[in-house]
């Protein structure tokens, strides 16, 4: 981000940029796509027209549409990895207060559009291009069980247990969370509220 | 195998079948198509060839391909309601019983393919026609309630909270959860334990 100033939009078009500065300001632009019109417009077309390069160019940086879509899915989990650091360190000295790395995960799925992308990728069963998600999520366990400060099989098994269980459901609840909850009569925060509520029980 | 079944499905064609065994048998053909092709091959157009009546019939009898997959994952829920009855009435009492009840609804969203249809419709945005489904969601509360009413002693405020909790899980694992657990190094059941596990805690 510090690498390069903002710049107006017309200097960007026309500039040349460095691989890794243009690969960044796609993933820019995919995820706010992502965001406003959900994962469908998340296409090398929309992403081109935005930033101002060639289709060829992306084809170049990403291979296809589902190489950006799992980039960007990528690039959500790391930032994710980040956001949880200090969420989980809060919850290691303090195990009553799950909420707030409850909440980065909900907020990652629902309001980030991670949830939807990543029912869209499975929909469209184009599942090779998944190994940058999977070098993701690997970390972000890694970083959580260092925070733990614990080694051995049972930290990790705990900890995977925890990640699987908070990201299905927040994925759930960024897809059909809203229809159900309204069904089922059950407030907003429902779903966060349960959550938050059992996790602690499987990580300590 | 291919003979006999061409020859039944001229027969299909040719029988005048009631409103209501039409309807139903249109479901009994989206269902199989669901499973066979996913969301995507389910279509008013194959369904009717499906079953040997034209494309005006069906948008007779369900209005429009929406309508229809809502009507489908209505009748989804409404199995799961007669499936889950003998093991939710055993809930409290019986220790295996919550993994029964999980098994049902995880399977049902898995190989009975509601994950997947209930993931298309929440990505297409169809909500409006969700009428069919809501009032199914709402009988298998009732039905849930009254059955662990009879077998316990306190009103079962916490039966919407644990059909919420196990309907995301069993969503999640069905439409991300093979890739997911994979990148976390889980079996294919490690889901379906944790929320067993989870269910007593939330409706004691």
């Amino acid at each position: 981000m510090s690498i390069d100033g903002p710049g107006p939009e017309a200097a960007t078009k026309r500039r040349r940029r460095v691989p890794e500065v243009a690969r960044r300001e796609a993933l820019a632009s995919a995820r706010r796509l992502l965001i406003t019109s959900g994962p469908t417009a998340v296409t090398l077309k929309a992403v081109g027209d935005e930033i101002g390069v060639t289709h060829a160019n992306l084809i170049h940086h990403f291979g296809s549409a589902a190489g950006l879509q799992s980039a960007l899915m990528e690039s959500m989990v790391r930032d994710l990895t980040d956001a949880l650091g200090a969420a989980v360190e809060q919850l290691r000295s303090n195990p009553g207060a799950p909420r707030a790395l409850v909440d980065a995960v909900f907020d990652a799925f629902d309001q980030g559009g991670a949830g939807r992308l990543a029912a869209w990728i499975a929909l469209s069963g184009d599942l090779q291009h998944l190994e940058p998600v999977r070098a993701a999520v690997r970390d972000l366990v890694d970083a959580i069980c260092e925070t733990f400060a614990a080694e051995g099989e049972q930290t990790h098994h705990r900890v995977t247990s925890a990640v699987l269980f908070i990201a299905l459901y927040a994925f759930g609840d960024a897809v059909i969370g809203a229809p159900l909850r309204d069904m089922l009569d059950r407030e907003d925060d429902a779903g966060r509220k349960i959550v938050a509520r059992l996790l602690p029980t499987f990580l300590f | 195998m291919a003979g006999a079944g061409k020859a039944k499905d001229e027969q299909a064609v040719r029988r005048r079948r009631s409103p209501d065994e039409a309807r139903a048998q249109a479901l009994v053909s989206a269902r199989k198509l669901l499973i066979a092709g996913g969301p995507n091959g389910l279509t008013l157009q194959a369904v009717a060839q499906d079953i040997g009546v034209t494309h005006g019939t069906l948008i007779h009898h369900f209005g429009s391909a929406a309508e229809l997959q809502s009507a489908l994952m209505g009748a989804m829920v409404r199995d799961l309601a007669t499936a889950l009855e003998t093991a939710v009435a055993h809930v409290r009492s019986d220790a295996r019983a919550p993994r029964t009840v999980v098994d049902i609804v995880f399977t049902a969203f898995d190989e009975g393919g509601a994950g997947h249809l209930a993931a298309w419709i929440a990505l297409s945005n169809r909500y409006e026609h969700l009428e069919p489904v809501r009032e199914a969601v709402v009988d298998l509360v009732a039905a849930l309630s009254e059955k662990v009413l009879t077998s316990g002693d306190d009103p079962p405020r916490h039966i919407p909270s644990a059909l919420l909790l196990i309907t995301l899980c069993a969503f999640g694992d069905a439409v991300i959860g093979g890739p997911l657990r994979g990148m976390l190094g889980r079996d294919r059941d490690a889901v379906r334990r944790l929320a067993a596990n989870l269910l007593p805690a939330l409706i004691e």
